[in-house]
């Protein structure tokens, strides 16, 4: 068994609670996850989405492979975990990660990235940022091979090809548009 | 709203404007319905919609009396409702018989052939839903606009429907606390109305006696009324401005007096809301800091020392506290509706009114006849037309061509929240016509100005704004800039029947724009 977020974009209004959530629960700091507008020419279309990210506890963490105190370790169900006792804030992960999904903490001089609330994953809950959205946009999927639950890239997000994300998305869906002729 | 089968969002933008409210429109369109938005400028939420239709501001009357039309001509209507529940039928399709497609297509926008599919698809829902956007009341003609669309719910019985109707803000919860206050609360003969729309007139001609001191609260005129550099000469010809706030806005900086007042985290209240049927407590976290205080509590405090100085000349309670203030308000009305024996009991959580989903399900309405009243007698007396027929919206000027739209960012209320920097950066969308027509570049700044005042701010060029249209959300300016200077003194049309006194016309500003 794998987890990992998934995000439809139809739902997702870029509103930022999951954000709130994540630094309420996780405590003073940054919020482990971002929301990120996006806006551009998709296949000859205009199309405007949020993507609001986190880490996405990938299949090749390049985190884990860069860090020189071995701090990351990847659980059995694919969540990444950063061990800051090990950290040195060396900030090698920091560079290497295509996401932007550790980020070092000038206060405490390490670096933190979000862990998918493994405390309330091992008690049967959803991570706070799930919790936390109105609009069900955010969930935790579980991963099971050859079922493929949605898109693995959507214009706007890093390349995906060398870390493997376990993040799925729902790309957006575009409906009939009748604008006045001026 | 979960329960319709088909959904039209009238110029409203939930995404933006009403996040918990998307989650039930998601959850009717997994059950099948389609959602339809109707709006003059593309928004987050028409970018979530099945069908989106651009109609020019102002016309929503004449796109709903082209559907009326259609829904009429086509044999759509739900004959036995307009029989049982709704008066003025037989006046209404006269009216609609004689009304051309063509004008109504050139005053929205909106082709008969697009009218034609909304009619028809409108009428298949079952049950349609129709959310009418408060925007479309900021309109000399709004009041005129809604009834238009309301008609379309009664000609097709969707009224009544549960899953259907019609939504808009809705007094009845905040109503039931006010209903039951005493006398005091309203002296008869003593009360003097100047209206919003024109308060710096208002304050400026008012007579016998003239106005000499403004007290201030849960406001902030100087940003959100209308002809703000006016209003802002008015305030200083006064002997004296007091403001209770929470924050230093505009108008708390031009007040002689600041007055704290404490926020929900320090105080007791009551939370109705206009949109839902459930009613909170709100209980007070921290005492008050420093000097703040409630607003009762200043109010109290100021009754009695006029009693002091003038015995018996202010009526209102002034020992109360905040507490004895909430056992005041709870009614017996209010406790039944929510089942409970004393508002304590909402410290356990908001309780649900017991009011129907749809009030008018029994086909019962709160009308002189019983009936849904499109001609409507009491429309008549206040002077309006007895039909919901279309009254041109503002229209603009060689010297003033541009309308200019002002609505909210999914960052703030109002001018609520501009403290917290959360805003966006400014900008005026305007439509690539536009830009061409005034020379405006993308990126580069541009002076919006009228009879009234003017700002400068940065130009997008958007073809998500319609024609002739620029777009200014509310939010902080540059410079302490008001956006509300360049807002006319006008007064939609309905206001006095709806909320005591007309609102103001914000969206039938017209203005200029050049590059700077």
């Amino acid at each position: 068994m794998r987890l990992g977020f998934f995000l439809d974009l139809n739902r997702c209004l870029g509103c930022r609670a999951c954000e709130g959530a994540c630094q309420n629960w996780k405590g003073p700091g940054f919020p482990r996850r971002l929301v990120r507008a996006f806006a551009g020419q998709v296949r000859g279309r205009w199309q405007e989405y949020y993507l609001s990210l986190a880490c996405n506890h990938c299949e090749n963490p390049e985190c884990f492979r860069v860090c020189p105190a071995r701090t990351y370790n990847k659980r059995r169900d694919g969540i990444v975990l950063h061990n800051s006792g090990r950290c040195s804030g060396c900030n090698r992960c920091v560079r290497a990660c295509p996401f932007g999904a550790p980020r070092y903490n000038l206060t405490t001089g390490k670096v933190e990235k979000c862990d998918l609330c493994v405390e309330r994953i091992d008690n049967g809950l959803a991570p706070a940022c799930v919790e936390a959205c109105p609009v069900k946009a955010l969930q935790v999927l579980q991963l099971d091979e050859g079922k493929e639950l949605g898109e693995r890239w959507v214009p706007g997000l890093a390349d995906v090809n060398i870390t493997q994300p376990t993040l799925r998305l729902k790309a957006p869906e575009e409906g009939e548009k009748f604008l006045l002729v001026g | 709203m979960a329960r319709a089968g088909y959904l039209m969002l009238w110029g409203a933008n939930p995404a933006w404007t009403a996040v918990h409210q998307m989650e039930y429109i998601y959850q009717a369109r997994e059950r099948g319905a389609r959602l339809v938005v109707i709006d003059p400028v593309f928004t987050a939420t028409a970018a979530r919609a099945d069908f989106y239709v651009q109609i020019k501001p102002g016309s929503d009357g004449a796109l709903a009396l082209g559907l009326a039309r259609q829904l009429w001509q086509k044999g759509l209507v739900d004959n036995y409702y307009l029989e049982n529940h709704v008066q003025g039928w037989p006046e209404w399709r006269e009216y609609l018989a004689g009304l051309d497609p063509r004008e109504l297509a050139a005053i929205t926008g909106v082709q008969p052939e697009l009218m034609a599919r909304l009619a028809e698809e409108y009428a298949a829902g079952n049950p349609a839903a129709i959310w009418i956007g408060i925007g479309l009341q900021r309109h000399i003609n709004g009041g005129q606009n809604i009834r238009a669309i309301n008609t379309l719910a009664a000609m097709t019985g969707n009224m009544g429907r549960e899953g259907g109707g019609v939504y808009y803000a809705s007094p009845v919860a905040g109503d039931l606390f006010t209903t039951s206050w005493p006398g005091w609360m309203r002296p008869a003969g003593s009360e003097r109305q100047i209206p919003v729309y024109d308060l710096a007139r208002g304050l400026e001609e008012a007579g016998s006696p003239p106005v000499k001191m403004a007290l201030l609260a849960n406001a902030n005129p100087l940003g959100q009324n209308a002809t703000t550099q006016e209003l802002h000469r008015a305030l200083a010809n006064l002997d004296l401005v007091v403001l209770s706030g929470q924050f230093l806005t505009v108008t708390a900086r031009a007040a002689d007096i600041f007055l704290p007042a404490t926020t929900f985290l320090e105080s007791w209240d009551v939370v109705p809301s206009y949109w839902h049927r459930w009613i909170g407590i709100n209980e007070p976290a921290v005492p008050p800091r420093g000097e703040c205080r409630s607003d009762i509590q200043m109010v109290s405090d100021l009754a009695r020392v006029l009693n002091q100085m003038s015995p018996g000349s202010c009526p209102f309670p002034s020992g109360w506290t905040e507490e004895e203030w909430l056992e005041q308000v709870f009614n017996p009305e209010v406790y039944r509706l929510l089942g409970i024996d004393h508002y304590r009991d909402l410290l356990d959580g908001p309780r649900e009114l017991k009011l129907p989903a749809n009030p008018w399900a029994g086909g019962r309405f709160a009308t002189p006849s019983g009936r849904y009243e499109i001609y409507s007698n009491r429309a008549a007396a206040a002077g309006l037309p007895s039909l919901p027929v279309y009254q041109p919206a503002a229209a603009g000027t060689e010297a003033y061509p541009y309308r200019l739209l002002t609505t909210h960012t999914s960052a703030g209320l109002n001018s609520q929240f501009y403290n917290l920097g959360y805003a966006p950066e400014p900008l005026a969308l305007v439509n690539p016509r536009l830009a061409r027509e005034r020379g405006l570049g993308d990126g580069s700044p541009a002076r919006l100005y009228n009879e009234w005042g003017e700002i400068i701010i940065p130009v997008v060029i958007s073809e998500l704004v319609p024609p002739q249209t620029i777009l200014c959300h509310q939010q902080p300016l540059p410079g302490g800039q008001v956006i509300n200077d360049l807002t006319p003194p006008l007064a939609t049309d309905m206001g006095t029947i709806t909320s005591g006194g007309p609102g103001i016309a914000y969206y039938d500003t017209f203005v200029n724009i050049v590059p700077v």
